[in-house]
């Protein structure tokens, strides 16, 4: 390790020296070179985190914030960059058949895991077969995998670089990866803390310590640990930002604009939670679907997204975002109330919405939530619809979708937790609680088009709204380059004047000269 | 080493258009269609151009008829851009209501020019800074002894200097003729004549004029409409066959001003590709000594001097 | 009643009407005291609340105009007077505003009435206020009461309108404070009195919007009618609210209405007055009355038991006089007991039963005088006619002495068969009489009374169709299932055949005779009915004395046989008639008989009258 370090020490002087050289005479332009050390502060608003992908439910809020800290402990087989190749990770090569039945996979060779054992094929299946579907076999071969997919998947390649795709082993003593850094310690409030043996501890869990992983395959990161502080809300994380108590803050739609407000550097992601209002009931009855197109067609979705969220939002027609699907624009947004109001006209009897009103289950602790509610709720008055807001109680953490639901419908936040769009309408098909007559689905875009349009038909599932994450970091926070889909890729980030690492120093001078303007 | 399933191939996303194109004219369409293109993915526009003309002869070959310029129902084709695809969406009018047709090319199938342009910056050189107002600027392609030139416009006379940054000497002055200009509406742009070097183009307001700066000529203006560009076309041959549009960001004069460099063809909506932040506001920007050069002119808030800066687009890490 | 409980009644009449008046009116004017002690209260307490409400109008006012000249506002008024403002930037401006002034809503409205911020209900932004952009002129308007609607409820607010001076168009500053039961704790209600609040805010009332400083309101859905009408017709109400059973957990609200700008109600201060202490105090004043009326009472009972003592018993002994002289005690004597008007009475009555019993005796006497004389006088006629004969016929033998042998023979055969008949005549004369003055005593058992006058009236059918004779039509009308009576058949017998005999008298020429029974409360009724000449009054009111008869041969005795049996029976007969149309008996005979033990009657044989016998008894009966 020392040997390592003085190498690179070596090489890094004689690199630096060779860059003030150029800087001299080059024109400005030239790229600063990272420093290590340091200790990144994070703050994050999930309560609870749990590193066991196993656990992880698709489309569910946290499964962004236990997805953001897994990337720092695990690694997977694949992951996606900012200009759609596919980069090895524990994978270094991949082909399929014909029919994109049969994946194999070369596993990287010398990989280890943070205790110091060697990555084997066995390992990688362990980790997959339980996360993979059931329609999905993998098996361990020579020098790596294969995947039997029952269904020709051209998509694998995105699951796997998505969702709890994660490379991990279970040593009984807790979870441990080959990532850039190491789960060392997990600490409630005011308590001291403790060795951390376990995946992560949901409910009091408030403190995680991730440490510098020195076994790294791809090297050793810029930072020597990043603290992360749970259950923070964006205002206090935007607080701690302007004071210098944290580094970076996953802050919220209203706190993020204030954030823009005070020159902090922000982030905003690709719109990744989609907002919908979910029926309870098959809504098979002729008024039952009078009723949820009447709603569908008199929530002004641009206005919600426009107006109500201050054009953070994307109105969503389909379920599927523009940014995923490519072909979400095709789908209608525009309000009809003259034709809602129609439909009201044309409802009989006492169905929810007309004499008594439907009930809609909102989330008590999303203030976003009750807002988009209240405004499905305003918009459909004017209908001639009488819908009403109801606070649901707590589901389970982890579980999808929202609240119970305990009305007549739910106001639900779905994750997009997957680069497939296959994968994601599935998921949301079957939170839908649809099954399309053909079963599977079929990878062509028409056919995921077809089949989000029959899904649309059904009217279990009236999408809204679809909202972006949005986090602000502090000037000395560099070299961050978050992913659209949300993966925040916290290995590549180094500390400005960050504390040199035992021993190891820069003779980096301050970054003035040819610092990017 | 990486072995990628589907490997680059550079014509992939034609032969995604051309299906596009087959599933298009299969659908129900009318006799005419108008054809309406959109592009939101960060191609290039000579990329995007290729996949139209793909898609159009696609669509005679089965004898769809395409017209422009003329009133008819919209065939509406729009490229899009997912984390991993390449997205061709056809919304094909027919008689009773419109059909769509979609089709998928991997990003990573469609070669270096499906990746954006990010890799694009902009880099700044001072060259030059007085008290007195400068109106515009422009550094000219050095001769053959590798001397340039740099030519100051002010609000009296064009001033034409020699050497090069740090060493600058005054070589040549030339008054403008007619009358003062106003100074709260004092404006003036430099434009390099593209037949000649040494022969500039100055744009006054209400006046177009023409000097010779190899020359003691006078200048020589004529009354006219000015058509003052709004930002400097650039292109970079390390940076691919792109071309970029240089413009500032628009703030006013007590204010620091950005330089944005933006795809062109792309609209103001899409991200800039790079950015450049200035002293105070851009007073003008110019043609440089190269198509990857521009020359731009800004007063330094802090100093109140003007400067004149060398810009330049850079490729690569 | 007695005279005793009459007086009784009096007395406690007369002290129940003074204790009760005297009670009513301590009540009457210690309640007038009272309500207006209570109004005056109230009034304070109403006062006190208006000048808090018209304090947190200014108060309002002045914030809501702050935050309209706040540079922030302005900034938001100008960019929105721009061509094509972005409306968004504002949407969480209010909430921000609301809370900086310690206000509970905040709304900015731009000048086409659009809502672009909104603390109380973001949801609504972008939709229209019209209401605002009716009036042009905010500024010199005061804090109004309004109706709030947020995402789950409806509330009132105080709200003060403002616009923005500095802009060509109008910009709205809508700002306002809750009012519910935290503006009721900065009133403090005196003892005795509390303030709740109503927010009329439905179409109906609603129990849980009744509310106190406190928080909710007990059993709050006995204010619905009080506020039903408030509903109906705004304006200040007094209605009294019993919360128990017990009268003292009565309570008087005092309703001010609270209305909106528009003159819509939109909730109502009630002031409450407990009743508790003036209804002690009423029922004080009322046990006490009641002890007084208590002791009135059993004073008045001791009073009248010692008056009436002195009244009501000398009165008592002279009606128990009066029915001993009205039993036959002609000779009763009441005790003389002082000389006040009791005794007075006493020595009338006295005197009036010696006067009576004296007059009885005269009475008795003369009337036994006339009886004799009648009684002479018919037996001088009855015996007058068969002497007649005999002297005749005596006359006639000792004249036809004087004849033949065989003249005399046949003269003496003749008279003497027709001394023969006298004589028997003179004996059936005798007997009759003897018959009547030793009428045997009835010997009583249970018969059948329709039977026994059909036995009676079959002896006489004969007669009835008898050839040559005038037809005599019979009726009966005798009820079924009579009960029986206790008599004497004989006795009843004989009765019923002379009242007969009487009818066939009265019809020389025919007619009809009826006979009708009916069950009475104490017996049973006989009607035996003619349709002859009938009879006068006066022959009516003689018509049972003996020996009275209107025929010219008649002993009078038929009659009076009939009263005789009648009388023996316990019974009454009364005759009714009418001149020309005919006469009825009606006999009332009571159904037992005392000491008569129930034993069938055998049915009575029918005496076979001697038709001669009785042809003649007729004939000397007319």
């Amino acid at each position: 390790m020392r040997c390592i370090a003085l190498r690179w020490l070596a090489a890094t002087k004689s690199l630096w020296s060779a860059i003030a050289l150029c800087c001299a005479m080059a024109p400005a332009g030239a790229a600063e070179r990272p420093q290590y050390g340091g200790v990144l502060r994070v703050e994050l608003r999930a309560a609870s985190a749990n590193l066991q992908p196993t656990r992880w439910k698709a489309g569910s809020g946290d499964f962004a914030t236990n997805q953001r800290l897994a990337e720092l402990v695990f690694d997977r087989l694949v992951v996606l960059d900012n200009y759609g190749r596919f980069q090895p990770q524990i994978a270094t090569e991949w082909s399929h058949d014909a029919a994109a039945k049969s994946w194999q996979f070369t596993l990287r060779q010398g990989v280890k895991f943070s205790d110091g054992t060697l990555l084997t094929p066995g390992d990688v299946v362990a980790a997959l077969r339980p996360l993979l579907p059931q329609a999905m076999q993998v098996t361990a071969a020579s020098g790596g995998i294969v995947i039997q997919c029952g269904a020709p998947s051209a998509d694998l390649l995105e699951l796997l670089a998505s969702g709890p795709y994660f490379i991990y082993k279970d040593s009984g003593s807790g979870l441990r990866g080959t990532g850039s850094f190491v789960l060392e310690s997990v600490s409630a409030s005011g308590r001291e803390a403790d060795k951390a043996g376990a995946d992560g501890m949901p409910g009091q869990t408030q403190r995680l310590r991730f440490r510098f992983n020195e076994n790294c395959w791809s090297g050793r990161p810029y930072l020597d640990a990043i603290e992360v502080t749970l259950g923070v809300p964006p205002l206090k994380a935007l607080l701690d930002l302007q004071l210098g108590k944290t580094d970076l803050g996953e802050l919220s739609l209203e706190t993020a604009r204030r954030a823009r407000q005070t020159n902090l550097k922000c982030w905003t992601s690709a719109p990744l939670t989609l907002y919908a209002l979910k029926f309870s009931g098959n809504g098979k009855g002729e008024n039952e679907q009078r009723l949820r197109e009447a709603i569908r067609l008199s929530v002004d979705r641009g206005a919600i997204a426009r107006v109500l969220l201050q054009k953070e939002a994307e109105p969503a027609g389909s379920f599927l975002p523009q940014w995923l699907s490519g072909y979400a624009f095709l789908f209608d947004t525009e309000s009809n109330l003259e034709r809602g109001k129609e439909l009201r006209k044309m409802m009989t009897g006492s169905t929810p919405g007309t004499v008594q009103p439907l009930r809609v289950t909102v989330d008590a602790n999303s203030e976003l939530s009750k807002l988009i509610a209240e405004r499905v709720v305003v918009d459909s008055r004017a209908a001639g619809l009488t819908l009403q807001t109801v606070k649901g109680s707590a589901r389970a953490a982890g579980d999808a979708g929202g609240p119970k639901n305990e009305g007549d419908a739910q106001l639900m936040a779905w994750r997009y937790t997957s680069l497939s769009p296959r994968n994601v309408l599935e998921s949301l098909a079957n939170a839908a609680r649809w099954q399309p007559a053909e079963g599977v689905m079929s990878l062509e875009a028409d056919a995921r088009y077809a089949w989000e349009k029959r899904m649309m038909e059904e009217k279990n599932l009236l999408p809204l709204v679809a909202v972006p994450d949005f986090a602000a970091v502090d000037g000395r926070v560099r070299n961050w380059s978050p992913a659209p889909w949300g993966e925040w890729r916290l290995a590549d980030v180094w500390l400005e004047h960050g504390d040199a690492p035992n021993g190891m120093r820069d003779a980096v001078t301050k970054a003035s000269v040819g610092a990017r303007p | 080493m990486t072995t990628e399933p589907v490997a680059a191939r550079p014509d992939a996303l034609e032969e995604g258009m051309e299906r596009l194109a087959k599933k298009a004219a299969a659908l129900p369409h009318e006799r005419r269609m108008l054809l309406v293109w959109t592009n939101h993915s960060a191609l290039s526009e000579k990329r995007v151009g290729r996949l139209r003309a793909a898609f159009v002869a696609q669509m005679e070959t089965a004898q769809v008829r395409l017209v422009q310029g003329e009133t008819a129902p919209a065939l509406r084709v729009a490229i899009e851009q997912t984390p991993t695809q390449i997205v061709f969406t056809a919304a094909v009018p027919g008689e009773a209501s419109t059909s769509f047709a979609i089709e998928e090319v991997a990003r990573a199938a469609a070669g270096i020019d499906a990746s954006p342009g990010s890799s694009v910056r902009l880099e700044k050189e001072l060259l030059w800074q007085q008290e007195a107002k400068i109106l515009s600027a422009v550094l000219l392609p050095a001769s053959a002894d590798g001397r340039k030139q740099l030519v100051v416009l002010t609000e009296e006379d064009l001033l034409i200097y020699g050497g090069g940054p740090g060493n600058w000497a005054l070589e040549n002055t030339k008054l403008l003729p007619g009358p003062r200009q106003a100074q709260r509406a004092a404006r003036g742009q430099l434009i390099i004549a593209t037949e000649s070097s040494g022969r500039l183009g100055v744009l006054l307001p209400g006046r177009r004029c023409e000097a010779d700066v190899a020359d003691q000529s006078a200048v020589a203006c004529a009354n006219a409409a000015a058509e003052w560009p709004g930002g400097r076309l650039m292109a970079l041959p390390s940076c691919g066959t792109q071309t970029w549009w240089l413009k500032s960001d628009g703030v006013d004069w007590t204010e620091q001003d950005r330089l944005l460099l933006r795809s062109a063809g792309t609209g103001r909506d899409v991200a800039a590709v790079g950015e450049l932040g200035m002293a105070g506001p851009v007073i003008s920007i110019s043609a440089g000594e190269s198509a990857g050069n521009a020359t731009v002119v800004v007063r330094n808030l802090s100093s109140g001097t003007y400067e004149v800066y060398r810009v330049a687009l850079a490729c690569g890490d | 009643m007695s005279f005793r409980t009459k007086l009784f009644l009096l007395f406690l009449a007369t002290v129940l009407a003074s204790v009760s008046a005297v009670t009513y009116s301590v009540t009457h004017y210690t309640r007038a005291a009272y309500e207006e002690m209570d109004a005056q209260r109230t009034t304070a307490l109403v006062a006190q609340f208006q000048k808090e409400l018209a304090q947190q109008r200014e108060i309002v006012a002045r914030q809501v105009e702050n935050v309209t000249n706040a540079d922030v506002t302005l900034k938001m008024a100008i960019d929105q007077t721009k061509p094509d403002p972005d409306q968004s930037l504002y949407v969480r401006d209010a909430s921000g505003a609301a809370q900086e002034h310690g206000l509970d809503f905040m709304e900015f409205v731009i000048a086409d009435g659009t809502l672009i911020s909104s603390a109380e209900y973001p949801a609504r932004v972008g939709y229209k206020e019209t209401w605002v952009t009716g009036l042009k002129d905010w500024n010199s308007s005061e804090a109004f009461l309004r109706r709030v609607e947020l995402p789950n409820e409806v509330a009132v607010s105080l709200t003060a309108v403002r616009t923005q001076p500095n802009v060509a168009k109008p910009f709205y500053t809508i700002g306002g404070r809750r009012l519910d039961e935290n503006f009721l704790a900065s009133l403090v209600p005196p003892a005795g009195l509390r303030a709740l609040l109503y927010l009329n805010l439905d179409s109906g009332f609603v129990p849980a919007d009744v509310t106190s400083s406190t928080g909710k309101v007990e059993q709050a859905e006995k204010f619905a009618p009080m506020i039903a009408e408030l509903q109906k017709q705004p304006g200040t109400l007094v209605q009294t609210i019993q919360w128990t059973n017990d009268a003292d957990s009565a309570e008087t609200f005092h309703a001010l209405p609270l209305m909106g700008r528009n003159g819509e109600l939109l909730g109502a201060l009630l002031v409450g007055s407990s009743r508790a202490d003036l209804v002690h105090l009423t029922r004080h004043i009322m046990k006490l009355a009641a002890a007084v009326a208590a002791a009135a009472m059993l004073i008045g009972l001791l009073l009248t038991w010692w008056v009436s003592a002195r009244i009501t018993k000398p009165i008592e002994e002279l009606a128990e006089g009066a029915r001993e002289v009205a039993a036959g005690h002609w000779h009763t004597r009441i005790d003389l007991r002082g000389q006040d008007e009791t005794g007075q009475l006493a020595a009338a009555f006295n005197h009036m039963t010696q006067t009576l019993s004296a007059q009885r005796e005269r009475l008795v006497q003369t009337e036994r005088v006339a009886a004799w004389r009648e009684l002479a006088r018919r037996l001088a006629h009855e015996l007058r006619n068969p002497l007649f004969p005999l002297q005749i016929t005596v006359e006639n033998m000792q004249r036809a002495r004087q004849l033949s042998h065989e003249q005399f023979v046949e003269v003496f055969n003749e008279s003497t068969a027709t001394l023969k008949a006298e004589l028997a005549n003179l004996n059936s004369i005798v007997n009759r009489f003897s018959d009547f003055s030793k009428m045997p005593p009835p010997e009583f058992s249970r018969l059948e009374i329709n039977l026994v006058i059909r036995g009676a009236v079959r002896l006489f059918e004969p007669q009835f169709h008898e050839v040559g004779k005038p037809t005599i039509t019979t009726e009966y009308f005798l009820k079924e299932g009579l009960p029986e009576i206790d008599g004497d058949p004989e006795l009843l017998h004989k009765a019923f055949q002379n009242l007969v005999l009487n009818a066939l008298d009265a019809m020389p020429a025919g007619g009809t005779l009826t006979f009708r029974t009916a069950e009475t409360q104490a017996g049973i009724r006989v009607e035996v009915s003619d349709t002859g000449k009938g009879l006068t009054p006066e022959e009516c009111s003689r018509l049972f004395t003996p020996y009275y008869t209107t025929k010219q041969l008649g002993t009078g005795l038929g009659l009076a046989i009939v009263q005789s049996v009648v009388s023996d029976h316990r019974g009454t007969i009364s005759v009714t008639s009418e001149e020309g149309h005919g006469t009825t008996f009606r006999i009332e005979l009571p159904r037992r008989q005392p000491g008569v033990a129930p034993r069938k009657a055998q049915p009575a044989v029918p005496e076979e009258p001697p038709a001669q016998t009785t042809t003649e008894t007729a004939a000397a009966n007319d």
